[in-house]
């Protein structure tokens, strides 16, 4: 998402990350990625429940993304950091999603994760927020 | 009821550096919010 933050601020439209740990959790990997928007805390939740975001299973978690798609699987795996992925705040099986609110206050769009790699295409995001700022 | 697009966004909360409470509410105000629920830290 980094790589589409400048499309993102040139529709006027703000950018942030939320994750599930704490204030300094956040800052710190936003300063790691050196990210160009801000980055959250949610460590109790409160935002990946009132979403209805989702919970993988064991299998989708372990075995599932290295069947279905095992360079992506190891590439990930390789990518990924351990240790900040293992804070006590942050449930592994959680999944994400992504929410867009327009300026009155309502949902404009709202996806939620099915697996732990499912992820909108930036373009459905960026199409969605043309739609709030046109 | 299950939260969906066209309903008021719910009041999310969530912590700055120095562990600094921000109301998301605030953010969409003056322009629309895209908001990226990670997965983890990682």
């Amino acid at each position: 998402m980094q790589k589409h933050a400048g499309a993102f601020a040139q529709r006027g439209v703000r950018l942030v990350a939320i994750g599930q740990g704490t204030g300094a959790e956040a800052t710190a990997m936003a300063e790691k990625l050196s990210l160009e928007f801000p980055c959250l805390g949610d460590p109790q939740h409160e935002g990946y429940r009132a979403l209805g975001l989702g919970s993988s299973s064991w299998w989708g978690l372990t075995a599932a993304p290295f069947l279905e798609d095992p360079k992506t699987a190891f590439r990930n795996l390789r990518q990924a950091d351990l240790v900040a992925s293992a804070s006590p705040r942050s449930d592994v099986k959680q999944l994400g999603g992504v929410l867009i609110v327009g300026r009155g206050g309502k949902v404009a769009y709202l996806y939620r994760s099915a697996t732990t790699t499912d992820l909108p295409e930036t373009a459905e995001l960026l199409a969605a927020a043309d739609g709030l700022v046109a | 009821m299950r939260l969906g697009v066209g309903d008021p966004a719910p009041q999310l909360r969530a912590l700055a550096e120095g562990e600094r409470e921000v109301s998301l509410a605030s953010w969409w105000v003056d322009s629309p919010l895209v908001a990226i629920f990670l997965r983890h830290f990682g």
